[in-house]
């Protein structure tokens, strides 16, 4: 099954490199919610600071919570877990996270999975920006060295940084078929992206991936076994207005990846073709800082030419999927946070396609959809508070309802599950220092 | 505790609200709560104070990047500025479109009489004195908690 992916928060390297509160570039005090400050922070490569004293770019957090399903799970999702009920401690992340030069800064990962016993690498942007002057227009320029098309993005729109920001590892996730920009790559390929930010407004930005070799993802931490094979022809692009107003900012922007993906590295061996296109909107409400209220949304439409599944369906001698499919992805998530620290969400996930009776059996359709309800508390974060900025907690209640998970509301594994019966109540501790 | 913040007394020792004449307009006591809320994340009031920005004790009249060993950018020294509270007011309504280069990430305030105040009050902050006085602000958290 496909993890939500969005789980990172606010940094307190950051703070302690410039001197601000989480909530100047968080919504919520904690992340990973960027105002438009965060976002022309993160666009400037990290490196805005304070200049006072010597700045060591390193941070860490862990979460990890209690996982109720409503029913209980067939096997147990880990072999350290139980079929319901899990405490888990889901990761402890350490973070080279800050400037490194003038022009230099990241966002690099390392976590240890509670779940898998396993360190591996996480998500990791590098990136080198500056500024220019071009006709009298002020441009940010750049490059991102990073491991997972979307981790470099700014908004919380695309699928690294959205909503659900912290989920359990041990649950349902959105089911068991995604697009290729959503999930699944990362953090097993690695790409170079260039960017430019103009005027504060327009962002355009192009680049490429390729995967790591297969011992190189096993060097990684990634695990024997779980190659995501050879890309080729990667074209990573995107284009985004962003117009803030001071007390409230919109967004709006299309996002483009287009892959070949050969899943054993068979030379001249056939070939899935994806073709992603997405559309994304991102407003936030700041105020005074009093009430905030954020909406995130994104639409993704994936063409697929699975060439390579169906030539080994038919080298198998079963029955041959159609190797022309359609995913499409849309997310929307509002939020309303009451003096940065009582927070609600809801938010709501739908992926759809094609149908097919061979690549999506029983079912013969991968849809999944559902909606999330989080409220949360964030006591710190702000200018006065406590421990500032070592302090960073996040405690908060999610509830997940499934409408349908691989493509039935009823008995969709054949079994007689019904998707209700994945439901997951979730309670979290999130912890960042 | 914060709540008790929502009338805080500040005392400030470079600050006198009945020394000086404000710019021309401006209400320098709304100029400092737009200090607080828009501005003070970055900058202080304070002589000699850097935070990200520069310390704006005394920006009015000063030549632009003059402060000693404060990283400009090559924008700003270049820029030839001297800070009149004209130059000031026009600079706050999108500081990076009047100098494209700056280094300020600052979208702007778009009303021109919100920049009239908050050059009021930098007005009065160059004109220390040793008084200590009272004014109304709003609390730190509500302040920064603006993203700006």
């Amino acid at each position: 099954m496909l993890l939500f992916t969005g789980q990172a928060s606010a940094l307190p390297s950051y703070a302690r490199q410039t001197g601000y509160p989480c909530v100047k570039c968080h919504v919520g005090g904690f992340g990973p919610q960027l105002t438009p400050y965060g976002v022309r922070f993160k666009l400037s490569a990290y490196t805005e600071t304070d200049h006072k004293g010597l700045k060591i770019p390193v941070a860490a957090f862990a979460f990890g919570g209690f996982t109720h399903t409503e029913k209980d799970q067939a096997a147990p999702p880990t072999p350290h877990t139980d079929v319901n009920d899990n405490t888990t401690l889901d990761q402890i992340s350490g973070f080279i996270a800050g400037r490194w030069f003038e022009d230099v800064g990241s966002f690099l990962q390392v976590t240890y999975n509670g779940n898998t016993k396993g360190l591996s690498t996480d998500n990791t942007d590098i990136r080198y920006a500056h500024d220019f002057v071009v006709a009298r227009t002020d441009v940010i320029a750049g490059v991102s060295l990073n491991n997972n098309p979307t981790v470099q993005d700014p908004f919380n729109t695309l699928f690294a940084w959205n909503f659900p920001y912290i989920a359990s590892a041990v649950a349902f996730g959105t089911g068991s078929t995604g697009t290729q920009i959503s999930g699944g790559l990362g953090p097993a390929v690695v790409g170079t992206t260039a960017y430019a930010f103009i005027n504060d407004s327009i962002l355009a930005e192009v680049g490429t991936y390729h995967a790591w070799s297969a011992a190189m993802q096993v060097k990684l931490g990634l695990g024997a076994g779980k190659d995501i094979g050879r890309l080729d022809n990667t074209l990573y692009w995107r284009l985004a207005y962003l117009q803030d107003m001071n007390t409230q900012a919109f967004s709006v922007g299309l996002v483009g990846f287009n892959l070949d993906r050969q899943p054993e590295r068979i030379d001249s061996g056939p070939l899935n073709k994806y073709h992603d296109l997405g559309a994304d909107a991102w407003y936030e409400f700041l105020g005074n800082g009093k009430h905030n209220v954020a909406a995130y949304a994104s639409y993704v439409r994936e063409e697929e030419d699975l060439d390579d599944v169906a030539a080994r369906a038919r080298a198998g001698g079963g029955p041959v999927p159609s190797p022309n499919q359609r995913l499409y992805d849309f997310r929307f998530n509002a939020s309303y946070y009451y003096d940065q620290t009582y927070g609600l969400t809801i938010g709501r996930f739908s992926k759809r396609g094609t149908s097919d009776p061979v690549l999506y059996a029983p079912t013969g359709k991968p849809d999944t959809t559902g909606t999330i309800f989080q409220i949360d508390y964030t006591p710190f974060g702000k200018a006065d508070s406590w421990g500032r900025p070592f302090a960073n907690a996040r405690v908060g209640l999610q509830y997940t309802i499934y409408d349908r998970y691989n493509g039935a509301s009823t008995n969709y594994d054949g079994t007689g599950r019904n998707a209700s019966d994945n439901n997951t109540l979730f309670l979290f501790l999130w912890l960042a220092v | 505790m914060r709540r008790n913040a929502l009338v805080r007394a500040i005392p400030l020792a470079w600050f006198s609200i009945a020394a000086g004449s404000a710019h021309a307009g401006g209400d320098p006591a709304h100029g400092a709560e737009l200090f607080q809320q828009n501005c003070s994340a970055c900058h202080s009031p304070e002589r000699g104070q850097n935070l990200v920005g520069p310390s704006l004790f005394s920006v009015v009249g000063r030549q632009a990047a003059s402060i000693e060993n404060f990283p400009y950018s090559d924008a700003m020294k270049r820029s030839g500025i001297v800070w009149t509270p004209d130059q000031l007011v026009a600079y706050l309504k999108a500081p990076r479109r009047f100098i494209p280069g700056a280094k300020m990430m600052f979208p702007g305030l778009p009303d021109q009489k919100d920049r009239e105040d908050v050059v009021a009050f930098l007005s009065k902050s160059g004109q220390a004195t040793s008084t200590t006085v009272t004014i109304e602000v709003p609390p730190p958290n509500a302040a920064l908690g603006i993203a700006k």
